[in-house]
């Protein structure tokens, strides 16, 4: 521990905590851009300093973060600027100062709504490409209302679905698979808080409906170095704080669910609440919907507190999800998992501060468990407890990103195998403290190039510490706002694996692992290039390029019965591809379209996964191998009326055979002349079958009634799965049927919102 | 957008649905029919009147229908005498499915070698081929059946096969199991061309009892040290009792085999 407090003290330090590093001869702005309809902060609008009556591109500029802050430094003192804060749709707010020397000026910025029609609104200085954004999708609420969902607005869990290179096992399940990673390669973060899997049994929903979220980001790949313990992806959550202008309320129901909503200020604009829950109806009216039993359940329930002050804003979250119900209907095999999750998230950007400090801490628990409907057989759990602070700095001229956290992760199994003659029982109870550093810096050689390196690096107790260097570039030819390309790299280790029988699509439950003192860490080396084009204001065109090269990734041993295992045998996987874009963004209607191409291969020493396969070195596409995927999108908006599309095309996925059903004796105590023998169905060779391809059409019509000054009904009719596509989700082995995903399924979704 | 726009839009989505309507294949099947033809478990039984060999069809699911028919000649073979034997069998439905068991009763030779055929109508076959163990005389050797007296036992000849031994107080009965020591395992590694191994039959009885120091008598109460015997086609054993579950080893259980259980007499006063 002596090592994790010396390099936070030396962070503190470097922090320039109450120092003043900053050039004396320039000054620093920090704008928080606030929406004034709620109070709420605003992000992507765009900051810029320039000379007054200027018509050159400002050099100075920077664009709100979720938290709605900006910074730009170095800005010359004693001299008159203008400031100008703009977003689509709001007036831009604008005023002028002169900066003294050393001074550290805070701006609070309240952007008021544009009042007319604003189809053709174009904000001048609007910035469309941040820079170094090869793998990372940001996700807006807008994105995530308009994806047909049978709810009232919209679910991240559905729009993740539509983006390239994100791949589920189903319509059920809440498994996301992200360039060829596995779930337990992703590292899931809400406001900070790491969640293991905050998704819905059904995989139309998550924890998080659109208007719950502030944003999320999705890296895909070649993340930065602030984020550390997984290999494969990263999804970002933020929640959105509750309106500190005015109360509301909103309650809605559908045939899935049914939700309640209700936010308001305790101080108005300097603190509030948000809370959210939902419940699961379609337990109760999928049959009659679908004519198919529907026996899933689920809940969330989101509460979050925020206080905004002058120069800090602090939130405290509280995150409870339940999950239950059967994977394959005939089985009668039950599922569940939970989330809970509390932290408190503080950001300060005081003049004090040389530089914002983001600090964050709190408890999160994950648990799931698989057994028949009255006894659970087998579980799996990781609570975390989690610190982390995060710094800026400028060291010589460059803006430096630091920071420090501490995740103490306590992970439990219990295991009672029943499925086979095999019996084993294997617990393990482990608390495993995890210490992530890191320290990243931004250079530009030329106006239009940009580096971006840094460095990662997490230790334990018994583990040394590890070397992740992260690399990302950015090109804007000629210095385009319009143009692109972006190439990332690096290397990502995570101190844990989880462990799933690959084999069965009908199991989601994963034996979370800590890794062993001895045992190499999985580790992964990825490397993206994209390119960013920009055609006017409306369309975006991006193609992306990857490859991933995963290092010792736990996999269960193959055994030829169906049965979890967890001893582990090592494999290497190797996965690339490309993903194509295009958007097209009027204010009546969008199109989008993506296409990607990904394959996935593992490979490990045949002895080692105990196959039966006589190559020494076996190669195989694991489940989640998904070669294409093609998803196009579309909306038009006439009298009031909105209308929504989304089609889905994939390539099937591997599967196992069946090599064979046998009824197997134990010579020479049972004879065939006198016992049956213990019927059994063996697996061929792994994953040695692709499943049909799969496709979907979802639609959604959706229109808001107005009942007076405050209070609307926001109404959506639509159907997921249109044209009753039978899409295969798995084959039961274990009573010989083939399991179907979700029918053809109308819905009515009302909210009233008040 | 305008009119045109939105019919084009409209009409987009339409002829995407129309199109994937009723395209690509969705029909499954998840048997891998390219492996695996028939599973066959049987035991050439070389003291038994009656050898039991059961004969599946992999690909056949578990269904009355699909199993009530097994398009399967069995033939064995005496790669010896060059005998052939095409086997008949007995057919019973064991919880919704059929199960063949093919039965040989021309008594098995030993140490000899058999092959089992398996042929389907079109032609695909399996083939199983086994060396049956030798049927050893047990000598014993010793100066006198007292308790304490050594006892040399020696099966002769071997050819390759295991012998699993166990020495036991007392004889298996219909409704409980006797009492047994552990099982001595005689692979091919371990002898030459026979077996042979020296006990005391007092100690060893302290040992199955776990009760050293106890009174011969008190051990072998009806006068007996019994010796229970197991022997396997070469390699058979080993096959059986594979730690790693390899499925054709597992679905292709056959071999020549015998089991017996002998009495020694011992005379528990001295």
């Amino acid at each position: 521990m002596k090592q994790l407090f010396s390099i936070a003290f030396v962070l503190f330090i470097l922090s320039g905590f109450g120092s003043n590093l900053t050039a004396q001869n320039s000054a620093v702005l920090r704008v928080i851009t606030i929406n004034t309809e709620d109070g709420t902060p605003m992000i992507g609008a765009t900051v810029t300093l320039s000379e007054p009556g200027s018509d050159e591109t400002p050099a100075l500029f920077c664009v709100s973060d979720r938290d709605g802050l900006c910074e730009i430094r170095n800005i010359p003192a004693e001299q008159e600027l203008e400031l100008s804060v703009s977003f689509v749709g709001f007036e831009p707010f604008i005023e002028r100062y002169v900066f003294e020397a050393g001074e550290r000026k805070i701006v609070r910025a309240t952007l008021t709504p544009a009042i007319g029609e604003f189809d053709e609104l174009v904000v001048t200085q609007q910035r469309y490409l941040t820079t170094g954004e090869v793998g990372v999708q940001r996700i807006t609420t807008t994105q995530i209302a308009r994806t047909p969902s049978p709810v009232a607005g919209g679910d991240l869990a559905t729009f993740l679905q539509s983006v390239p290179g994100v791949i589920t096992s189903g319509d059920r399940g809440g498994d996301l698979y992200i360039r060829g990673g596995t779930p337990d390669q992703n590292l899931i973060l809400v406001d900070n808080m790491p969640m293991v899997k905050p998704f819905h049994i059904s995989n139309l929903f998550s924890a998080f409906p659109d208007d719950m979220i502030q944003n999320a980001d999705l890296y895909a790949g070649g993340y930065a170095p602030r984020y550390a313990g997984a290999t494969s992806a990263v999804l970002d959550v933020a929640l959105r704080p509750g309106n500190m202008r005015a109360h509301r309320a909103s309650a809605s129901v559908s045939p899935y669910l049914t939700a309640i909503q209700a936010e308001g200020p305790f101080t108005v604009d300097r603190s509030s609440f948000l809370l959210n829950a939902r419940y699961s109806l379609i337990d109760k009216t999928g049959g009659w919907l679908t004519g198919e039993d529907q026996n899933i359940q689920f809940a969330d329930l989101t509460g979050r507190f925020t206080i905004q002050g002058d120069d800090i804003t602090c939130s405290i979250t509280g995150i409870y999800t339940y999950d239950n119900g059967e994977i394959v209907p005939t089985r009668n095999i039950d599922h569940t998992w939970q989330n809970i999750a509390v932290g408190g998230r503080c950001l300060g950007y005081s003049e004090f501060f040389n530089h914002p400090l983001d600090v964050s801490a709190g408890f999160t628990s994950y648990r799931n468990e698989e057994g028949t409907p009255v006894q659970s057989e087998r579980s799996s759990e990781v609570k975390q407890i989690y610190v982390r602070a995060d710094f800026k700095n400028q060291i010589g001229g460059l803006p430096v990103d630091m920071g420090f956290g501490v995740n103490i992760k306590t992970y439990r199994f219990e295991l009672n195998e029943r499925f086979t003659r095999f019996i084993s029982l294997e617990n393990v109870d482990r608390t495993m403290p995890v210490v992530h550093i890191y320290t990243g810096t931004e250079w530009s050689p030329g106006n239009s190039l940009t580096f971006y390196p840094g460095i990662t690096s997490q230790f334990t107790l018994d583990m040394p510490f590890t070397f992740e260097p992260r690399l990302r570039i950015a090109w804007q030819p000629g210095g385009s706002n319009n143009t692109q390309i972006s190439a990332a790299a690096g290397r990502y280790v995570q101190t844990h694996s989880g462990i799933s029988d690959e084999r069965d699509a009908g199991t989601v439950f994963v034996v979370y692992k800590p890794a062993e003192v001895d045992d190499p860490l999985p580790s992964a080396i990825h490397g993206l290039l994209g390119f960013n084009q920009r055609l006017g204001n409306r369309t975006s065109f991006n193609i992306e390029g990857y490859v991933k090269r995963h290092y010792n990734i736990p996999v269960s041993k193959w055994n030829p019965e169906p049965r979890i295992e967890i001893e582990t045998a090592l494999a290497d996987g190797l996965t690339y591809g490309f993903d194509i874009k295009f958007s097209m963004d009027a204010s009546r209607y969008y199109v989008s379209g993506s296409y990607g191409l990904s394959l996935t291969e593992y490979e490990a020493v045949s002895g080692d996964l105990g196959a039966w396969i006589e190559r020494p070195v076996f190669s195989y596409s694991p489940a989640h191998d998904q070669r294409h995927k093609l998803n196009l999108a579309g909306g038009y908006s006439f009298a009031g009326f909105n209308v929504d599309a989304r089609w889905e095309l994939g390539s099937g996925k591997p599967y196992t055979e069946i090599f064979g059903y046998d009824f197997f004796f134990r010579f020479p105590v049972e004879n065939p002349g006198f016992d049956p023998g213990q019927a059994r169905i063996l697996y061929s060779e792994p994953f040695n079958g692709r499943m049909p391809w799969y496709h979907r059409l979802d639609l959604s019509i959706s229109r808001d009634f107005s009942l007076g000054r405050s209070s609307v009904i926001e109404s959506q009719l639509g159907v997921i799965n249109a044209y009753n596509r039978r899409n295969i989700f798995n084959y039961d082995y274990g009573v010989l049927e083939r399991v179907d995903q979700s029918p053809l399924l109308p819905y009515l979704s009302l909210r009233w919102v008040i | 957008m305008n009119l045109n726009q939105l019919h084009l839009f409209i009409t987009a989505v339409l002829l995407t649905s129309i199109l994937f309507l009723g395209a690509c294949d969705n029909s499954f099947d998840p048997t891998d029919r390219d492996n695996g033809i028939y599973s066959v478990h049987g035991m050439l039984d070389l003291l038994e009147e009656t050898s039991y060999i059961r004969v599946r069809d992999m690909n056949a699911p578990f269904t009355l229908d699909a199993t009530e028919e097994l398009d399967a000649i069995v033939t064995l073979y005496n790669l010896d005498s060059g005998d052939s034997f095409q086997l008949n069998s007995d057919i019973r439905e064991f919880e919704g499915v059929f199960l063949h068991t093919f039965t040989f009763s021309d008594g098995v030779v030993p140490d000899t070698p058999y092959q089992i055929r398996v042929e389907n109508s079109i032609g695909l076959e399996l083939e199983l081929t086994t060396q049956t163990p030798t049927l050893p005389e047990l000598q014993i050797n010793r100066e006198n059946d007292a308790c304490s007296t050594p006892v040399n036992l020696v099966f002769a000849p071997l050819n390759g096969g295991t012998m699993v031994l166990r020495f036991g107080l007392e004889e298996d009965q219909e409704d409980r199991d006797g009492r047994w020591g552990i099982l001595r395992v005689y692979d091919s590694s371990r002898y030459t061309d026979q077996v042979s191994l020296s006990i005391t039959p007092h100690r060893t009885a302290e040992g199955i009892a776990n009760a050293w120091g106890a009174p011969c008598s008190s051990l072998l109460r009806d006068g007996y040290l019994y010796l229970a015997i197991a022997h396997y086609s070469p390699g058979f054993y080993e096959r059986l009792n594979d730690e790693v579950t390899d499925i054709l080893l597992t679905t292709q259980q056959f071999g020549g085999f015998y089991a017996d259980t002998l009495a020694i007499p011992i005379d528990t006063s001295q």
